[in-house]
């Protein structure tokens, strides 16, 4: 009996020890719980690949938001219309997105890019300074699934305002005018969060 | 995979040891895991619009300009994606000059009340069963009825504007009854002055009261500051006077305010001079100051027979000696007036002058402006008409006479809450007589309870119309959101209702228009465009009047002086004799609750009252002379009795009351109204301004104050100064110790660099009047929850910045200083010291910024802030904000959740937006383009917010004006706020 009590214990100590070091290895093993690599499947197989890539759509023309507000926006339905009218129409997602259209019932996307809810990241003052989607979405052009390209943590952010992963033709541009303003972007904390 | 292996990991359990199977169980749960953080959970869904409405770009804030209906403001509304959920002063529109009372700013949340009636109703009045109806079978019933009754009657709360006012008229003229079955009430309009000025100058208006001329002001109990006439307006135009520049000292000018008055209002507050009188004894002072000017000083009325017999028993001598006014007083007030003839200004009334003395009182007042040449200078009496009912008061009681005869077959209530504003009246008894009532208003509030339909209204963001408020303005209000609910606009039902019946139908209405809003714009063409001829054409004046908020008539208004009809005098009564002894009951309204039409918002019941502090009730004002001789303390509970009704509240001792009176505001103890507002308080309308007895009962109740220590001990927190001795010496009132003014104090920190701007306030004290509109529009610009009765008792209420209110001088009529308290953001803060995980540090701008994100509640700054200014979220208040509440969040600012601290912020998110907007257009932030909530909404601008590090903004010129100081500046915490010295334009005793 008492053997078996201690052994009852030997186990719950050895259980919680396990249980930090699986703790700390997945720490390392997934530095950060960005879900950079999120691809979900979308209710519309839509590709950008297609869009961007082959027809050569520029980003603007559906992600309207992107210089004049904060978000970039994901496109009303009346903008897919714009081609989709006539384009595709034998295929059965279009012919989703048309039914959707005539019930005037929006189409519920899958959000893949996500900041928490307590960062105000403005797309336009990025785009307007001239960073590039890329930058940030990586290759669109050719993702048959849009996926998360970059972590999107604030380490990463800060990283590029602090002008270490700056992109070099944005650096020599946004150079600091005086020496001692080693930042390219603004790092205080309500720059970013209010 | 998982399974299989799985499988595996039991079987070589069963074989092997205990070791061995917890470490497969650990690996399978870390598969499990690693499994887990590939998917993201919860899984959030973006939903684009199907068409994309042209004019809204998701996340950027669309502008409407617009009207508040009840007091004529213009306003702005904000709108994102399509619901607005901020309001701002339009600052072109005359009424407001970008300013807005607290009211105004709390509006925004009744758009979202939940409490609101969403369907029509069909009520049986005998079993009282209720049903929803559609609109088209309320439509077919009321048009059966309408047809079928001769005798309409439509009563309404005071309508605003024109068109309104014309279709009503033109729907009674087509079923068959005279405009004189329109009646209008409303227990707050001011009918003694409208009666007043009828007699006295044969015009049925209120007139212009310009502060802004008036070198000396003299109120009699009117609280025009908070909620007596236009008090936005008025507000601005006296602190236009009140504002002092240090360079010029020696020659400083200052307008001084003298009220008199019995209860404790904030216009009293913000007095020179204050006296505290007998209700009633209003009416002797203005009588005496006449006396003392027409046979002493003026001569031009010394002759006149009536004027004599008006004046002679009221000798100044006399009345001092009745009143206990120090002798000589009104001698010396009426030769103070006479000299300032012209300049000078003499307002009385309110609702605690409704008594049978009111009309007397306005009579002598106009006599009084009209003898000190005020005509056409301080007192407009040409410019109007503004909120004026045609017949009064006279009216509404024959309404009430008329159905207990029988006389009227269909009564339309339209937002008029009789029952609750009248219940001595026994209305709900005479209302049963009327075989069908109708009841347009935004919930079932007390007096739907009687009527057969009760049909739900928009609230007016969702509605069109208009407002007249002066000759020269006409003021349009537009929705700035669908409606939200199954709600009908009670123009449109009026509309919709004269088309069914198919009468031939009088005027515009003839012309069947399909909507109010037609109606609207066609009656704007065809008579404010075509009598005004403008040279555009209609279309675009429409288009402009709509995008600024109203029109202006181009020929200026001059005004002109009336002459004053002497036989009004004999009008005037001796009042009634109170006999000593007696205690007199009296309301006051206050500047949040007003009629107790808002009672349902969280915002402005938990907004501290100006001068009690107290929040979510009303109680009984009751001088600290009174309770010692009643033996009343502070929280106890009285019985307020008159006659056979009684009603137990609490008491608050308040200095500055009369000793003969006590006060409770009209507003609340509404039982129908919703959930935040029922049973909140007690009705002050189930009592009459008459005497009462006042017993102490032994129950204790406590308030939910906000301050309770009334003042300063002496620290350096206020300043104030008498004008004398401010022209002296402009900064003798600063009692910091000198040597910590120095710039270089021994610091241990090291110093902030700012490279660029660095944000800083300035407040001035002598513009600041207490009236609380920064709280509330705070409140609805950065998310700040409510948190109810219980929480403020325990001093958790959330305001980021609340006003101080300070007493000093003598103890029964003391001196106030009003106080915005706000984070005060701190060069050397002692908050950011003490936060184990940096939650709150220093920007590089001068902000103390508060992270939410790493904040983790210990508190430690909230206890090391001198100032008291941070708020701890003890509980999710987020939550309260139900359906359709959360619709007024401001998407641009975080919401907190439990558990952390937060601050006023310096409106970051402004600051963010002017920065951006300078971007777009490639230059510089200018001085003033940033302005925070609370300085955007304060009629008196007393708040200026700006670059510090620039020498030629206006905030770095106010810190480096004479009056300037810091709150506890020997702390060396070096604010960024700094606040200028109170001066007063009397005598002050210290000590």
């Amino acid at each position: 009996m008492v053997g078996k009590f201690l052994n009852l214990k030997l186990i719950l100590v050895l259980l919680f020890t396990v249980f930090i070091l699986v703790i700390i290895s997945l720490g390392s093993i997934f530095p950060n719980a960005s879900n950079q690599g999120y691809a979900p499947a979308q209710p519309i197989a839509f590709s950008h690949k297609i869009h961007a890539g082959t027809n050569k759509i520029g980003c603007i023309y559906c992600h309207t938001g992107a210089e004049r507000s904060r978000h970039a926006t994901v496109p009303a339905l009346s903008i897919c219309m714009n081609c989709h009218r006539v384009v595709g129409l034998d295929k059965p997602d279009i012919q989703k997105l048309l039914k959707n259209f005539q019930e005037k019932r929006p189409i519920e996307w899958i959000r893949v890019h996500e900041l928490a809810d307590y960062v105000y990241f403005p797309h336009k003052r990025h785009v307007k300074i001239g960073v590039a989607c890329e930058i940030c979405h990586g290759d669109v052009k050719n993702m048959d699934v849009i996926e998360q390209y970059a972590p999107l943590t604030m380490g990463w952010c800060i990283d590029c305002h602090r002008g270490i992963t700056t992109p070099k033709q944005l650096l020599s541009r946004l150079k600091p005018k005086e020496d001692h303003y080693k930042e390219v972007g603004p790092t205080h904390c309500t720059a970013c969060h209010n | 995979m998982s399974e299989t292996q799985d499988d595996n990991s039991i079987n070589i359990l069963n074989k092997d040891g205990i070791a061995r199977r917890d470490f497969l169980t650990i690996m399978g749960a870390s598969m499990a895991l690693a499994g887990i953080s590939c998917v993201r959970r919860p899984i959030h869904k973006i939903i684009p619009y199907v068409i994309q409405p042209e004019e809204i770009i998701p996340g950027v804030a669309n502008w409407y300009a617009s009207t508040h209906p009840a007091t004529g403001v213009g306003i702005l509304v904000k709108t994102r994606e399509g619901r607005p959920v901020k309001l701002e002063g339009n600052s072109l529109h005359p009424l407001s000059l970008g300013a807005l009372s607290a009211n105004i700013q709390a509006s925004v949340l009744d758009l979202y009340d939940p409490d609101r009636l969403k369907t029509p109703l069909i009520i049986n009045r005998k079993t009282r069963e209720k049903e929803i109806a559609s609109w088209d079978k309320i439509d077919d019933l009321v048009t059966e009825k309408l047809k079928t009754s001769k005798k309409i009657r439509i009563l309404s709360q005071a309508l605003s504007g024109d068109t309104t006012t014309r279709l009503v008229h033109e729907f009674l003229n087509t079923f068959g009854c005279n405009g004189n079955s329109h009646v209008q009430y409303h227990p707050l309009y001011p009918e003694e002055i409208v009666q007043a000025q009828e007699l006295s100058y044969k015009t049925r208006i209120f007139p212009k009261y310009d502060f802004s001329k008036a070198e000396l002001v003299i109120s009699l109990g009117a609280d025009f500051l908070a909620t007596w006439g236009y008090p936005l307006e008025q507000a601005n135009a006296w602190a236009q006077r009140r504002k002092l520049r240090s360079h010029n000292h020696t020659h400083a000018i200052l307008s001084k305010l003298i009220c008199f008055e019995s209860h404790f209002s904030l216009t009293g507050a913000n007095a020179d001079e204050r006296f505290c009188i007998r209700p009633g004894d209003e009416l002797k002072i203005a009588l005496a100051l006449a006396h003392e000017i027409v046979f002493n000083l003026s001569q031009k009325y010394s002759h006149d027979q009536t004027v004599i017999s008006a004046l002679q028993t009221y000798k100044p001598e006399l009345v001092t000696q009745q009143m206990g006014l120090p002798p000589g007083e009104i001698k010396k007030l009426a030769k103070l007036l006479w000299n300032l003839r012209g300049q000078s200004l003499i307002v009385g009334g309110g609702i605690a002058s409704k008594t049978s003395s009111d009309v007397a009182l306005q009579i002598a007042i106009n006599f009084l402006n009209s003898v000190l040449e005020n005509e056409s200078v301080t007192v407009d009496g040409t410019l109007n008409p503004k909120l004026v009912l045609d017949h009064g008061y006279s009216q509404f009681y024959k309404l009430i006479s008329d159905i207990k005869s029988g006389k009227v077959d269909l009564l339309i209530l339209a937002h008029a809450n009789i029952l609750y504003q009248l219940p001595a009246l026994e209305l709900e008894q005479i209302l049963k007589q009327v075989p069908t009532v109708i009841s347009v208003t935004d919930r079932e509030d007390e007096t739907s309870q009687v009527a057969d339909f009760i049909l739900p209204d928009h609230h007016y963001l969702e509605n069109w119309g208009d407002h007249h408020p002066t000759k020269e303005i006409y003021s349009l209000q537009q929705p700035a959101i669908a409606p939200l609910h199954t709600t009908r606009s009670f123009q449109d039902s009026l509309l919709v209702w004269t088309k069914k019946a198919g009468l031939r139908a009088y005027g515009l209405l003839g012309k069947h228009l399909p909507s109010w809003y037609e109606y609207l714009k066609t009656n704007w063409q065809e008579n404010i465009y075509k009598t005004h001829h403008i040279a555009d054409s209609f279309e675009s004046f429409w288009e402009n009047t709509l995008k600024d908020g109203y029109y202006r008539m181009h020929s200026k208004h001059v005004a002109s002086p009336r002459v004053f009809k002497t036989s009004s005098l004999d009008h005037i009564r001796a009042a009634q004799p109170i006999n000593e002894g007696n205690i007199q009951l009296m309301f006051y309204s206050k500047l949040a609750m007003g009629d107790g039409s808002q009672a349902n918002n969280a915002w402005l019941q938990e907004m501290p009252d100006p001068i009690s502090t107290v929040t979510w009730d009303n109680y009984l004002n009751i001088s600290p002379v009174l309770a010692k001789k009643l033996q009343i303390g502070k929280n106890d509970v009285v019985e307020l009795k008159q006659g056979t009704h009684s009603v137990h509240m609490p008491v608050i001792i308040q200095a500055g009351m009369h000793h003969s009176v006590v006060s409770l505001a009209v507003g609340y103890g509404r039982t129908a109204v919703g959930k935040v507002g029922n049973n909140i308080g007690v009705n002050a309308f189930s009592f009459v301004q008459t005497h009462v007895e006042v017993r102490k009962t032994g129950k204790f109740y406590k308030l939910a104050e906000t301050q309770w220590h009334h003042v300063t001990e002496n620290r350096p927190i206020i300043n104030d100064i008498s004008l004398n001795e401010f022209r002296k010496n402009a900064s003798a009132s600063n009692h910091t110790n000198p040597h910590l003014r120095i710039e270089k104090v021994q610091t241990i920190w090291p110093e902030h660099e700012y490279k660029g701007p660095r944000w800083a306030m300035a407040i001035d004290l002598n513009s600041c009047i207490g009236c609380g509109a920064c709280v509330i529009g705070c409140q609805a610009e950065n998310n700040i929850p409510v948190v109810g009765r219980d929480n403020v008792r325990v001093s958790r209420e959330m305001h980021w910045i609340r006003i101080d209110r300070y007493y000093s001088g003598d103890q029964n009529n003391p001196d106030v200083i009003f106080q915005p308290m706000l984070c005060q953001h701190c060069e050397n803060a002692p908050c950011e010291t003490v936060c184990p995980v940096l939650a709150t540090v220093h920007s590089s701008e001068g902000l103390n910024e508060q992270v939410y994100n790493r904040c983790v509640g210990t508190r430690y700054c909230q206890n090391n802030c001198p100032y008291k200014v941070r708020r701890f979220n003890f509980f999710d208040h987020w939550k309260s904000r139900e359906e359709t509440m959360n619709l007024a969040w401001n998407p641009d600012v975080t919401v907190r959740t439990r558990g952390i601290m937060e601050k006023c912020t310096f409106c970051t998110q402004r600051i963010r937006e002017a920065k951006e907007r300078a971007k777009d257009l490639d230059t510089n932030i200018k001085d003033g383009d940033i302005q925070t909530a609370c300085q955007q909404t304060c009629p008196t601008q007393a708040i200026v917010f700006g670059d510090m590090n620039d020498p030629h903004s206006a905030v770095s010129k106010l810190k480096g004006d004479l009056r300037a100081f810091r709150v506890l500046e020997e702390v060396n915490t070096k604010p960024s706020i700094s606040y200028l010295t109170k001066v007063r334009n009397k005598e002050i005793k210290h000590g």
